[in-house]
C-alpha cells in the first residue's frame, strides 16, 4: 500500500499533466476521515457548539476546499514555512480546522443577527403595509451600500495594502487612535494618520466610481 | 517659474527639435530600428499641431518633416505602441495624484505631483502623436490612415475606461489648467486628463475625501463619505485566519487579529477553538517533529537584515530591498508571490521615465542606481506590475 506522500506525489504528478486524480484523492482523504472527526470533536469542545453528526459535513467541506484551493496551497506554504505543511495530512486536518472553525463562528453570527427579513411573517395591518414597504426599500438600498463598501475595501485590500491595514484597526476594529495604531503597525503616528486619510479618500473614489458607472449603464 | 511659463517653453522647444528630427530623418545616422525617432518627431508634430494658438511656428516646415516619415518607420512605431503600457500607466499616474494630496510629508507631495503629472504627459503624448498621424492621413497616405483608425479605436477604449477617474487627478489641477491652457480648443475638448474636474472648485476634493480641508460635500460625494466613515465592524475572514495559523498573515493582518481577539470574545473563543484545534493535530499527526519551523517576522515595515540589506516596503507579493555597497546604491525587488509578480522597474526623479538598469540576482531583480554622493536625499520610485496588469508604485528616499 502506497504511503499517505507517495499517493500524494502520484495526486500532484497526474494534475500536474491534466490527469483524473479523483481515485487517488478520494483514497487519501477517506485515510484522514476519522482523525478529521477528532479535530472537530475539539473544535466544537472549545467552542461549546455543534453535534457529532456535523462532523461528515465538515469533512466534506474541507474535502472541497483541498480539491479547489488546498493542493496549490499546501505546495506554497511547503516553499515558504516549511514546518507549518510537515505533511499533506497535518495541511488537510488544518483545512478541517479552519472549516469547523468558521461554520461555528457563522452559526454564533446567525444567532446574534436574529430572524432575517421576511422570516417574519405575522399579519400587519393594512395601513401599515406602505409604511413597511419604504422601510423595505430604505434596508434593500442599504444594504446595497453595505455591500458596495466592503467590494471597495477589498479593493483597497488589494491595491493599497498599507492604507487598508491602518484603516481596517482604526475604523474596523475599533481603535480610533493613532498612537495605537502607529505602535502596532511600526509605523510614525504622523504615517498612520496618513494612511487613513489616504484609505478613506480611496475608498469613496472607488465608491463614486462604481456609481458612476452604474449610472452610466443604467437604461434610460 | 510658474506653471504656465514651464509649460510654454517646453512646448516651445518643440520647434528646435522637429527642426533637428528633420536633419535626423533625411541623413539617418542611428542604426536599427527607426521607431523611436519616428515616435518623437510624431509627439513633436503633434505637440505644435494641437497647440497653434498658443505656439506659432512654421507649418511648412512640420509638413515638410512629416513627410520624410518613411512607411516602414511610420509601421514599426504602430507596432511598437503598447495601449496597455499607457492604461497603466494612466491608471498609476491617478494613484499618485492621490499621494500628492495626502503626502506623508510635504517634500513627497512634490515628488509625487512630478510622477503624476508624468502619466498625463504620456497620455497627451500619445494625443499629439495620433494627431500628426491623421495629420499624414490627411495628406493622403494610406498606410497612416489605417494606423489612426486601429490605434486611436484602442485609445478611446482606455478613455472609457478611466475618464470617470478625473476626481483623482484634481490634486494637479494648476499643472492640468497650464496645460490646458496651452491646446487649442479642439484639442482642449478632447483633452479630459488636462481638463476634466480642474476648476479651481475642485482643487481640494481629494485632500477633503480624506478628511482634511475645509469642504462640504453634496450629491454622490456626501453618499459616498456617510457610507465610508458609518461605523462598522468587519469579521476576520476564513482566508484571513487560515493565512495567520499558517505564519502568512500581514503586519495588518495579524495586528487586525490581535485586536478582534481583545475587543470580540465570540472571537476570542474562536482563537480558543484555534489553540484547542493545533493541539489535537499535533496528537494525531506522525511522530516526526518539524525541527526546522523558524517564525517568519513581517511585522516591522523597515529593518536592517543582517547583511542582506535595509527592508524599506514589503508586500505579500514582494518586498524590496536597499542595499549600500561600496559607494554605489542598489534597489533589489525581491518575489515573494511568484504567481502574483510580473516585474520591475525603478524611476529616479532626474529621469522620471527612464527606467534604471537591471539584472536579475539570487537575491531579485537588482537596480543599481549610481554612487551614492549622487543619489543622497533622492527619492526613487519603485513599480512592481503583478499579474493581471495591477501596477503598485512606492517612493523611496534614498
Amino acid at each position: 500500500m502506497l504511503t499517505d506522500d507517495e499517493l500524494f506525489a502520484e495526486i500532484s504528478s497526474r494534475r500536474a499533466k491534466g490527469e483524473s486524480f479523483n481515485q487517488p484523492l478520494g483514497e487519501l482523504v477517506e485515510r484522514w476521515r476519522a482523525p478529521s472527526a477528532t479535530v472537530v470533536r475539539r473544535v466544537q469542545g472549545a467552542f461549546m457548539r455543534g453535534s457529532p453528526d456535523d462532523a461528515g459535513e465538515v469533512f466534506q467541506d474541507a474535502v472541497g476546499k483541498f480539491l479547489s484551493r488546498g493542493l496549490d496551497q499546501f505546495r506554497g506554504v511547503s516553499e515558504q514555512v516549511p514546518g507549518k505543511a510537515a505533511s499533506p495530512k497535518t495541511f488537510f486536518l488544518r483545512i478541517v480546522k479552519h472549516c469547523a472553525i468558521d461554520r461555528y463562528r457563522r452559526q454564533r453570527e446567525d444567532l446574534a443577527q436574529g430572524p432575517r427579513d421576511g422570516e417574519d411573517e405575522s399579519a400587519e395591518p393594512a395601513h401599515e403595509v406602505a409604511r413597511s414597504i419604504s422601510a423595505s426599500e430604505a434596508k434593500a438600498s442599504a444594504s446595497e451600500a453595505h455591500e458596495e463598501y466592503w467590494v471597495a475595501f477589498r479593493r483597497l485590500q488589494d491595491e493599497h495594502p498599507n492604507e487598508a491595514g491602518a484603516w481596517d484597526l482604526y475604523h474596523h476594529q475599533d481603535m480610533d487612535d493613532h498612537n495605537e495604531v502607529a505602535r502596532i503597525l511600526g509605523i510614525t503616528v504622523v504615517n498612520s494618520y496618513k494612511r487613513v486619510s489616504r484609505a478613506q479618500a480611496y475608498l469613496k473614489l472607488y465608491l463614486l466610481e462604481v456609481r458612476s458607472q452604474e449610472e452610466q449603464h443604467e437604461p434610460e | 517659474m510658474n506653471p504656465n511659463d514651464n509649460a510654454a517653453a517646453r512646448y516651445t522647444s518643440r520647434i528646435d527639435e522637429l527642426s533637428s528630427l528633420k536633419g535626423e530623418l533625411e541623413s539617418p545616422k542611428r542604426p536599427g530600428d527607426p521607431a523611436p525617432v519616428i515616435g518623437r518627431v510624431l509627439e513633436a508634430a503633434g505637440d505644435l499641431l494641437r497647440r497653434t494658438q498658443a505656439i506659432p511656428f512654421d507649418l511648412a516646415v512640420l509638413q515638410s518633416t512629416l513627410a520624410l516619415v518613411p512607411g516602414g518607420g511610420l509601421k514599426s512605431w504602430g507596432e511598437a505602441v503598447s495601449v496597455d503600457d499607457l492604461k497603466s500607466r494612466l491608471k498609476r499616474a491617478a494613484d499618485e495624484a492621490v499621494e500628492a494630496a495626502l503626502p506623508d510629508t510635504s517634500d513627497d507631495g512634490s515628488t509625487w505631483t512630478g510622477w503624476a503629472m508624468q502619466g498625463l504627459f504620456a497620455r497627451d503624448r500619445m494625443e499629439s502623436a495620433l494627431c500628426a498621424v491623421q495629420h499624414l492621413a490627411q495628406q493622403g497616405r494610406k498606410d497612416a490612415a489605417e494606423i489612426h483608425a486601429r490605434l486611436s479605436a484602442a485609445v478611446q477604449k482606455i478613455d472609457k475606461a478611466l475618464a470617470h477617474r478625473a476626481a483623482w487627478l484634481t490634486p494637479l489641477n494648476a499643472g492640468r489648467r497650464a496645460e490646458a491652457g496651452m491646446l487649442d480648443p479642439e484639442a482642449r475638448s478632447k483633452a479630459w486628463w488636462f481638463t476634466a474636474r480642474s476648476e479651481t472648485s475642485d482643487d481640494g476634493l481629494v485632500a477633503a475625501l480624506g478628511g482634511e480641508g475645509e469642504r462640504a460635500f453634496s450629491g454622490a460625494e456626501a453618499e459616498a463619505h456617510r457610507d465610508v466613515t458609518q461605523e462598522r465592524r468587519r469579521p476576520v475572514s476564513y482566508d484571513e485566519l487560515f493565512r495567520y495559523d499558517l505564519g502568512l498573515a500581514s503586519p495588518a493582518e495579524r495586528a487586525s487579529i490581535a485586536a478582534a481577539s481583545k475587543s470580540n470574545p465570540e472571537f476570542a473563543r474562536a482563537m480558543a477553538a484555534l489553540a484547542e484545534g493545533e493541539r489535537a493535530i499535533e496528537e494525531l499527526s506522525d511522530p516526526a517533529p518539524p525541527e526546522n519551523v523558524i517564525p517568519i517576522d513581517r511585522g516591522v515595515p523597515t529593518r536592517i537584515e543582517p547583511g542582506r540589506g535595509e527592508l524599506v516596503a514589503e508586500r505579500t507579493e514582494f518586498k524590496v530591498l536597499l542595499f549600500r555597497r561600496k559607494e554605489r546604491v542598489q534597489l533589489v525587488v525581491q518575489p515573494q508571490r511568484k504567481d502574483r509578480f510580473s516585474t520591475a522597474a525603478v524611476y529616479l526623479a532626474d529621469a522620471p521615465e527612464v527606467a534604471r538598469p537591471s539584472t536579475s540576482t539570487a537575491e531579485g531583480l537588482e537596480f543599481d542606481l549610481g554612487p551614492a554622493s549622487r543619489v543622497q536625499g533622492q527619492q526613487a520610485r519603485v513599480v512592481v506590475r503583478l499579474q493581471g496588469g495591477t501596477e503598485v508604485a512606492t517612493l523611496v528616499r534614498l
